[in-house]
């Protein structure tokens, strides 16, 4: 019996021993159902998956924040929606403010995306080419999201590595300056690796070496502006006028096609006129749909097949803006001359019967619904992709450019011209007295509004570098307020007179001052 | 010779006969009489008095509980053993006895499982609960947990509604972790799981139930402990012949209270003030004035889908063994048919139990179960992403009538709706909503005793549980979610998940268990145990399914949605140690360690240890009581401390995760996004928990009385934390937050009277726990939950707060100030009324018009505007105490009992006033509640709710809508007999019990929802919200228990 006993005891202790020694083992698990940075960016084809998720914190921002409430109460929209409105139209944001922390909160997403694929871009095994390629990629989306970040914050924290844990992530805000630089920095290198629009794999939608570009171009239009540095009106000419003059890419004659296309969620390959974009896809269910279509399209009623919410209403300033030449294809374009007036999509739309009286009444018209191949509608959703870079855009910073370097020349006239006569609209260049330089800023200022309106932050960044939002805004307000009536001094109340200089800047998030010790609150909130 | 040979032969003879007679002497006057003595549980009891009543002979019971003694025929025997009711038995012949012993009511020697081991009522050092089985169990209830409520101090017990098969929410003494789960850890015959489904275990299979709530009590189970532990054990087979037994009830359900809508009349009075122009043709056609609507009846939807359920279940077990073999076989039998049309809950349960002796020192065992069970039916608090969504949204809010008063309780949807509204007939989306949950649960364990010498034992086990869970939903063309149009593109779908999980355990347990002598005695405990457990899910979903027909097999026809695929594990090892110290049992001591090891946690936090040590002194015991204060039966003084841990991640919450999905020019990519943020740093959750605790045992133990005081905090939260979205992140898991509960728990027990044939017993308890946050992440005040999650579609984002140095959930909004009267206006001379300048407008913007009648909120920073500087908390969801009271009584046969259950001071949000008594908008369409035909009118200016149109078009959150939660109920009330032994005997039976009981008899409370129990959202942040919940029924039941 004894011996029974010894041999149990042996047994136990020996299986003590065996379990502690296997004891680590038996606690290390592997993740069986998600991927992990450890084991990813082995291949190209993970490789354009990540690159395709870091791309994906653009499609965060235009289906949501950054699709119409910029373009609303600058001088080209009035918000005339009679419930609540977005604090972000109507300007009575402050730190609390969601989309403010939305905004901030999704460019920093990009960023860190942008950061983290980077970092783990190096374990790819590929030709130096294509490496190079993948890692202009990331830094054009990191240098394009901190380029909102400046315009929008002023200072912010820059990060060009990803954050390790979720401990001690304090920060303090970095120079305006010292974030554009870091932003021309990476457009730089974007532009030197990035592959041509030709041999992009999915441009416009991926970035391309013209696109990066045009936007280091915009950049530095808006350094010069925004950091009072004329100089940096040279350095844009620098680089566009070389993408002009290569002629790879070109505008698509008929500038009402461009919208055709991007409702049918077509691209045009042939003039590249739109040389970088959002991708959204109609599918409910992978969550992609871009939700501008309903806010920023010719009223419709709700319920009906093509709804548009009709919160936005053109200004008579903007509808001014085309009165020189109603010949212009843009005018009933992008003014929308009629909506519709029923829920069935068979019945003819209304045409406005009067023009210019009732201009306050008139929607934007620019992305139109009847185009789209995915049907039914839905009331609130499409796939129609969003511009960020038109050729368009590059043709007038060049003429804008050259105008502040070199004053009125052939260069900037043809510029101009060329985008002009796209669109039907009589040639600066015929007029028997050209205008001055003065003259033509003031020209490209309202010629950028008649090409580019509605285009995101596209006008309201332009008034700001431009440093002339506030009078914009007062004579917007006057314009109303003289239309008379409840609506005019209502919506010019509400909208016009409410911005303070110091809300130039934007407030840093209530959540970001609780959380970031060394962060600072912008001035004025 | 020849006489010497007789002579020889006499002696032989003599001899023989002597030898005979005195062989059949003794046989007549004096035999070995061999027996066992054991307890309910089939265990031996050692020690236990064997004595001959006519003399002064005896014996006691060795370790394995069997006794020899030489006894007459015919002689008395009394068998005793400390807090055992004593047996005298009459000797009739000398086949070996097996005798039973009961425990004594209210014993210090009951016997009472703890963690790893057991234990008496007398040795306990920590604080812990044994549920009386009995009496909870006197009115029949699906589950456990159902009547488990009220039962013990410092356990709140909350059922979200009246769901059937819903799990009841059980927190010990108050809530821990903010964003983790706050349900204790249960051990079900050893086997601990974390996700146990209760309401899996039939109530007629459970032989006991133990709730260990201090930290000496819990800290064995190490880092799971800290929520505190249940631990349930199944009944097992008794020596004896067999016994057939079957318990069968059965009961009609029926909800306790309607809530009260509006006639068709109020309905079209509200709409015409609402919307004028369209209640013209809507209402007033026809030659139909608003008074026609009086003589219409109109449909209450709430008559249609609510119906006198019917409940019943079978038992049936066989138990029966020998000393070396014991077994148990029960089947069991469940069906409750839900109040609410098509819905309802079903168990069947199949049990094995075998216990076997191999040797004199090995035992071994097995337990196998398998259990099915099937929860079907609408579930009213689910799918809300809006509050046009939920079940009862329709159901109260259905129109009684339609236009010009016609009748639409038969259409799918409401003729005057515009496309995109997503309102649906109630009575035939419930009745055709096809929503099945099916759990198979197999769990299987076997195990081995060692009895290695008198002292030390071991204990090895091996147990496996599986669980495999289906949920299928399909949504035909008559339901909300399933009928093609506009406002819901998915058309007719259907989706089918299965989720498989798999744990297996082994654990083994030394124990050495020695009196050293007279005044020292020992137990030492010790062992290692590993669980490993892997989950997966799979399933898919299809909507615009072609053939509707088809049900579920016509997936394959629709367009496939997303497809759920899903696998993880965790693992555990521990090692654990326990040493109890008895000195001349008036002072105890226990101290026990467990060191957890978890693969949830990175490698340098995988190893995390859970210390605890409690003293006990019973004064009872020493001199100067037992001397001076003769009616003190017992006092017993118990301190403890310990920590125990949380783990309730994730199981790769400490990895980088990666995920998403993007559609990308035309081509499919798969776009891979950092998803979750790796936090090297992440360890156990801890809560440490001092107690200290009184039993006084009064007359004998005829009165107990227990008191604990409780301070609990815990560390390190396994927080999914806010931190600066500059990172990138908005969340990330981070141990960070501190949380206190501080409580005090009493029960007292009392045998008030106890003759021979009449019985009165009285059960009380009263609980107080107060919750506090200590702290939240770096710089954080507050974290804001909503019902909606952050979308808040319907209800404030910011409804539910937890603020630093304050409870961790209560409500938060504005303080409604009634409603605006003439007096606050100035008129124009148009006629316009114009509010007066020193008058507080309820909203941001001066501008906004104000009119007589709209809701007014109160201005608490005197800036005259409504803002968010104008929220405060409005309502705490916590109780102040809340506690149970039973009595008994039986006389002879009859036996009757009666339980009460109060929860006092705590709030509810009733979220279904911010809808129903809102006149908004809108909510124009909807019918209202009939309490909103108060509502402010130029006629009715003293109306409460604000006038129609006069609610703010928004979502928001105000004291209109908080009400006082307390409640006294009855909540059990039995009357049974056991007929007369004899009666019995001659109908071939052994045991006969009938009974009528009833539950939610009724219910005293000012709340004015269904009930004011109740809970919609599983989160320790959001409780006592009330949003289309299932009302709770009253049950009235019949039922028999019998053996034979």
């Amino acid at each position: 019996m004894k011996t029974y006993n010894n041999i149990i005891k042996t047994l136990f202790l020996l299986l003590v021993l065996v379990f502690t020694s296997s004891c680590e083992d038996f606690l290390t698990t592997t993740p069986t159902d998600f991927i992990s940075p450890e084991n990813f960016y082995n291949t190209e084809t993970e490789a354009d998956m990540a690159i395709a998720g870091v791309y994906l914190s653009l499609n965060d921002l235009y289906k949501d924040v950054f699709k119409n409430g910029f373009s609303a109460s600058t001088d080209e929209t009035v918000y005339t929606y009679g419930g609540s409105a977005n604090p972000m139209i109507i300007k009575t944001f402050d730190a609390t403010t969601p989309d403010v922390y939305n905004i901030w909160s999704k460019l920093y997403l990009g960023v860190y995306r942008s950061n983290a694929f980077l970092k783990n871009i190096n374990k790819l095994d590929v030709d130096s080419v294509k490496k190079n390629a993948f890692i202009a990629e990331a830094r054009f989306l990191r240098g394009y999201y901190y380029y909102h970040l400046a315009m929008l914050f002023g200072d912010v924290p820059l990060r060009l590595e990803p954050i390790e844990s979720p401990i001690n992530t304090d920060l303090a805000r970095t120079p305006r300056e010292v974030v554009f630089d870091s932003v021309c920095a990476d457009m730089k290198f974007a532009t030197e690796h990035l592959y041509t629009y030709t041999l992009q794999k999915g441009a416009p939608v991926r970035a391309c070496k013209e696109a990066s570009t045009g936007v280091l171009a915009r950049v530095y239009l808006s350094m010069a502006g925004v950091l009072n540095k004329p100089e940096y009106y040279a350095k844009a000419l620098e680089i566009l006028l070389p993408l002009v003059s290569s002629q790879t890419i070109k505008l698509n004659p008929d500038y009402t096609q461009i919208w055709k296309n991007i409702s049918a969620d077509t691209y045009d390959h042939v003039s590249k006129e739109i040389m970088f974009d959002v991708e959204f896809n109609a599918d409910p269910y992978k969550y992609l749909y871009s939700g501008w279509a309903s806010n920023v399209a010719p009223a419709a009623p709700t319920g009906g097949t093509y709804n548009s919410n009709d919160r936005f209403r053109v200004t008579t300033t903007f509808w001014q803006y085309y009165q020189s030449d109603k010949n212009d294809v843009r005018y009933n374009w992008n003014i929308a001359d009629y909506n519709y007036n029923t829920t069935d999509v068979k019945t003819p739309k209304a045409a406005y019967t009067t023009n210019g009286s009732n201009a306050t009444d008139r929607n934007p018209g620019k992305f139109r619904r009847d185009w789209e191949v995915a049907l039914p509608r839905d009331p609130s959703k499409n796939g129609a992709n969003f511009p960020i870079l038109r050729y368009s855009d590059v043709l007038l910073m060049l003429s804008e450019a050259e105008n502040e370097v070199n004053g009125p020349t052939d260069v900037a006239f043809a510029a101009l011209d060329s985008v002009r006569s796209r669109a039907k609209a009589f040639k600066y260049s015929d007029l028997p007295i050209r205008p001055s330089q003065e003259e033509l800023r003031t020209i490209i200022r309202e010629e950028r509004s008649r090409e580019l309106c509605f285009e995101s932050t596209t006008r309201y960044y332009d008034l700001i570098r431009w440093g002339i939002i506030f009078d914009k805004f007062t004579e917007v307000g006057n314009t109303l307020k003289q239309l008379g009536g409840t609506n005019g001094s209502n919506w010019a109340n509400k909208l016009y007179f409410v911005l303070k200089p110091q809300h130039i800047l934007f407030p840093i998030p209530q959540i970001e001052m609780q959380l970031n010790s060394k962060m600072t609150q912008n001035p004025g909130y | 010779m020849k006489i010497k040979l007789l002579e020889l032969k006499f002696v032989l003879l003599v001899f023989l006969f002597t030898a005979v007679s005195t062989q059949s002497f003794f046989a007549q006057q004096r035999f070995n009489l061999v027996g066992t003595v054991v307890d309910k549980a089939g265990e031996s009891i050692i020690g236990a008095n064997i004595k001959l009543k006519e003399e002064q002979k005896g014996t006691i019971t060795d370790l394995n509980g069997k006794f020899s003694l030489q006894v007459f025929k015919n002689a008395q025997i009394v068998v005793s053993y400390i807090g055992m009711e004593p047996q005298t038995l009459k000797v009739v012949d000398n086949k070996p006895l097996y005798i039973v012993l009961e425990a004594s009511a209210q014993s210090l020697d009951e016997v009472v499982v703890i963690g790893y081991g057991q234990s008496t009522k007398r040795d306990l050092t920590g604080s812990m609960s044994k549920v009386n089985i009995d009496d909870i169990t006197k009115a029949p209830v699906p589950s456990v947990t159902d009547a488990l409520g009220g039962r013990i101090a410092g356990v709140s017990v909350t059922s979200p509604d009246g769901q059937p098969g819903a799990a009841a929410n059980i927190v010990i003494r108050g809530s821990n972790s903010l964003t983790g789960d706050n349900s204790p850890l249960y051990v079900i015959d050893g086997f601990p799981l974390e996700n146990a489904q209760l309401n899996a275990t039939p109530p007629e299979d459970i032989e006991s139930i133990e709730i260990l709530k201090d930290a000496s009590a819990t800290a064995i189970y190490g880092a799971r402990g800290s929520n505190g532990v249940i631990i349930i054990t199944t009944k097992k087979g008794k020596v004896g012949k067999p016994t057939v037994s079957y318990d069968g009830s059965f009961g009609m359900q029926k909800v306790t209270k309607l809530v009260d809508v509006m006639s068709p009349y109020e309905f079209v009075r509200m709409y015409n003030e609402v919307e004028p122009v369209l209640a013209q043709s809507r209402y007033f056609i026809n030659g139909l004035t608003l008074d026609s609507y009086k003589d219409i009846a109109g449909t209450n939807y709430q008559n249609e889908i609510f119906r006198e359920a019917p409940m019943h279940s079978h038992n049936i077990a066989v138990r029966g063994g020998t000393e070396a073999t014991k077994y148990s076989v029960s089947l069991n039998y469940m069906d409750q048919k839900g109040v609410m049309v098509n819905g309802g809950f079903k168990r069947m349960q199949g049990k094995f139990v075998l216990d076997q002796e191999i040797t004199k020192k090995i035992k071994a065992g097995i337990n196998v179960g398998y259990v099915q069970s099937d929860t079907y039916g609408s579930t009213p608090s689910e799918f809300g992403f809006k509050a046009e969504t939920y079940i009862m949204t329709d159901v109260w809010g259905y129109r009684p009538i339609g236009t010009g008063g016609e009748d639409i309780s038969e259409g799918a949807t409401d003729p005057d709706d515009l496309p995109t509204d997503l309102r649906f007939n109630p009575v035939l989306n419930i009745k055709n909503i096809y929503n099945d949950k099916l759990n198979n649960n197999l769990s299987a364990n076997v195990y081995i005793d060692i009895n290695f010498n008198k002292y030390l034992k071991l204990r090895s086990t091996l147990g496996t549980n599986i669980s495999i869970y289906k949920n299928s939903e399909f949504y035909n063309s008559n339901t909300k979610r399933g009928n093609p149009r506009l406002s819901n593109p998915e058309g007719v779908n259907g989706q089918v998940i299965y989720n498989e999980n798999n744990t297996w355990l082994n654990e083994n347990i030394m124990t050495y268990n020695r009196k050293l002598n007279k005044n020292h005695k020992i137990i030492v405990m010790g062992g290692f145990t590993a669980q490993s457990a892997n989950s997966s899910s799979y399933g898919s979903r299809a909507i615009n399914l072609p053939y509707e027909s088809l049900g579920l097999s016509g997936m394959d026809h629709g367009k496939p949605q997303l497809i759920t695929a899903k696998t993880s594990e965790w693992t555990l090892a521990s090692f654990l140690g326990r040493v109890n110290y008895d000195y001349k049992s008036r002072i105890l001591f226990t101290a026990s360690m467990r060191a957890d090891g978890s693969s949830k946690f990175p490698t340098e936090n995988k190893w995390s240890y859970f210390p605890s040590g409690s003293v006990a002194w019973r004064i009872g015991e020493e001199n100067f009581v037992k001397n001076n204060f003769k009616s003190i039966s017992d006092l017993k003084l118990r301190i403890s401390s310990g920590v125990t841990g949380n783990n309730r991640v994730g199981d790769f919450a400490a990895f980088e995760q990666m995920a998403g999905t993007y559609y990308y020019n035309g081509n499919t990519y798969d776009a891979i996004v950092p998803a979750s943020l790796a936090n090297k740093y992440l360890k156990w959750e801890s809560t440490r928990q001092d107690n200290i605790g009184l039993d006084l045992g009064l007359f004998a133990q005829r009165l107990t009385l227990t008191v604990d005081l409780y301070n609990k905090v815990t560390n390190n939260l396994l927080l999914n934390s806010q931190i600066a979205p500059s990172t990138g992140y908005r969340f990330a898991m981070k141990n960070i937050g501190k949380v206190a509960n501080r409580g005090v728990e009493l029960t007292i027990n009392s045998v008030n009277i106890k003759t021979k044939n009449f019985q009165w017993t009285t059960n009380f308890n009263i609980s107080f726990n107060k919750n506090e946050v200590l702290e939240l992440s770096e710089g954080q005040h507050s974290y804001s939950s909503s019902p909606n999650g952050t979308s808040g579609t319907s209800f404030s984002p910011n409804m539910y707060i937890a603020i630093v140095g304050q409870p961790m959930a209560q409500m938060l909004g504005y303080v409604w100030d009634g409603v605006y009267q003439y007096s606050d206006f100035n008129v124009t001379p148009t006629g316009a009324y114009v509010l007066k300048n020193d008058v507080t407008c309820n909203s941001p913007s001066r501008t906004n018009v104000v009119q007589p009648g709209y809701v007014k909120f109160r201005d608490l920073n005197g800036d005259k505007i409504i803002n968010t500087s104008d929220l405060t908390t409005i309502g705490n969801p916590f109780p102040i105490h809340i506690g149970g009271f039973n009595n008994t009584i039986t006389y002879k046969g009859f036996e009757l009992s009666a339980f009460l259950q109060w929860s006092y001071g705590n709030d509810i949000y009733n979220g279904n006033r911010d809808i129903f008594e809102s006149g908004r908008l809108t909510y124009k369409n909807m019918n209202h509640f009939a309490t909103f035909a108060n509502r402010w009118s130029p006629d009715n200016q003293t109306g409460v709710f604000p006038v129609a149109r006069g609610d703010y078009e928004g979502n928001y959150a105000s004291t209109r809508s908080v009400e006082d939660g307390s409640f006294l109920r009855m909540k059990m009330a039995s009357a049974g007999y056991y007929f007369n032994k004899k009666i019995v005997k001659s109908i071939g039976l052994s045991k006969l019990k009938l009974y009528i009981s009833g539950t939610n008899l009724f219910t005293l409370t000012n709340y004015g929802g269904y009930d004011p129990e109740v809970s919609a959202i599983k989160n320790a942040l959001i409780p006592g919200f009330d949003y289309s919940t299932y009302p709770r029924a009253r049950t009235f039941t019949v039922g028999v228990n019998a053996e034979f």
